[in-house]
């Protein structure tokens, strides 16, 4: 009985699939497709949860120094990360928020409340992300706590009655071969896992490059409630087309 | 501390490559500084997004089994390096080394496991560590020779 039907129920799904598939990028350079954990690479492996690119270069130079010829490659990951968590982000910081941040004492990981993060530390989150690229819009889903985000492509600028949420409002646009989504309207959250937070006018440009099966990102963290001076971080992935997505369905808040 | 007549050692000897910097997250559940083994038969691998479970079924000095939960990387990275939920036999002796719960329970976020023909499956992110290291000593040694060469 079913299979009297099949050929037309395929066909039909075919058609509504094939209506739905992206478009393919002829006028935009093509970022489309499901991205993963970037091959090993020193860089990579320090900036696999996203880095100051700062903190990225000084793990270079170390990596690079004969001098730390008898160094293993995760002391030197270590001294590059203190680096980063307790000079580099606090001297980017306001000293007032900084002072503030330290008289709180530790920072409680959200991952250890399974409570998702928000967007500045999704765009740097690990593993699979997958970016689809539309006429009029773009949507990501990562892999990290399976958020799904939606770019607006029309040109249009951002709402002047901005409600502000975790993941912020994001528009976004070509140059060249690269592509850059800003947003804004996002609420104080914690990015990074020093515990360092943003305020509520933090804004966020990210530029993708593609240079052939690696994706970077540069992301760009502007909060003058927080920071003296606009601070960049980073990370890659690289072009993984077997990989799926998985539901997030395993958060369990660890016994302390 | 735990008594368990089956071999788990606080040991603070330290892997050549150590995870404690990927794992910032879980600093505040498991001592990424130190390093303990555990030894038990399979009861289940589960792979999940974001992080593994494998439980393990752990006899005590008391004869007693307790259940341990291994927590280790999430199903896309093991499933890049081979791993599948199948890949052990439910009962199947093996050891595991790992860093262990800050608070003495019986968790541990898993880095190596022996399975019981001593063959080993590495966390990727140690695998990763591993590879990057191999490179760079190669290099630099090479840079060093031609340092002494000339």
């Amino acid at each position: 009985m079913y299979l009297k039907h099949l050929p037309l129920d395929v066909a039909r799904a075919a058609l509504i699939s094939l209506l739905s598939m992206p478009i393919l990028a002829q006028d935009w350079p093509d970022f489309s497709g499901t991205w993963s954990d970037p091959p090993p690479r020193a860089e990579d492996a320090f900036c696999h949860i996203g880095c100051v690119i700062e903190a990225r270069e000084y793990l270079t130079s170390l990596v690079e120094d004969i001098a730390y010829i008898d160094l293993a490659f995760p002391q030197l990951y270590n001294l590059a990360s203190d680096y980063q968590d307790q000079e580099l982000v606090p001297s980017y910081m306001v000293d007032e928020v900084y002072e503030k941040r330290m008289a709180e004492g530790a920072h409680r990981d959200l991952a250890l409340i399974c409570d998702p993060w928000g967007l500045v530390r999704t765009s740097l989150a690990p593993h699979a992300m997958k970016l689809d690229q539309y006429e009029d819009h773009i949507s990501m889903l990562t892999a990290e706590w399976a958020v799904s985000r939606y770019i607006y492509m029309d040109g249009r600028d951002f709402p002047k009655d901005l409600e502000h949420t975790k993941y912020g409002y994001s528009i976004g646009h070509y140059e060249g071969d690269q592509l850059v989504i800003e947003t804004d309207g996002l609420i104080a959250d914690t990015w990074g896992h020093g515990g360092f937070t943003h305020s509520s006018q933090a804004k966020v440009t990210e530029r993708f490059t593609r240079i052939d099966d690696r994706l970077e990102v540069e992301v760009t963290l502007t909060d003058p409630l927080t920071f003296k001076q606009p601070i960049r971080m980073a990370r890659a992935w690289a072009w993984a087309p077997g990989e799926k997505i998985y539901p997030y369905d395993s958060c369990v808040i660890p016994e302390l | 501390m735990n008594r368990y007549s089956v071999v788990l050692l606080a040991v603070f000897f330290c892997f050549p490559f150590s995870t404690s910097q990927a794992h910032h997250s879980y600093a505040g559940v498991y001592d990424m500084e130190a390093v303990s083994h555990v030894q038990g038969r399979v009861v289940e691998l589960r792979l999940l997004n974001p992080h593994t479970s494998l439980y393990l079924d752990v006899i005590n000095e008391d004869g007693e089994v307790e259940e341990w939960v291994l927590e280790g990387p999430g199903i896309l990275s093991l499933q890049r390096r081979g791993w599948t939920e199948d890949m052990f036999e439910e009962g199947e002796l093996i050891k595991v080394y790992g860093n262990p719960s800050v608070r003495g329970k019986n968790m541990m976020w898993l880095d190596r496991v022996i399975k019981e023909d001593g063959s080993e499956l590495v966390d990727p992110i140690v695998a990763d560590n591993e590879a990057i290291e191999a490179e760079r000593r190669e290099r630099l040694l090479r840079i060093q020779q031609q340092n002494q060469e000339q």
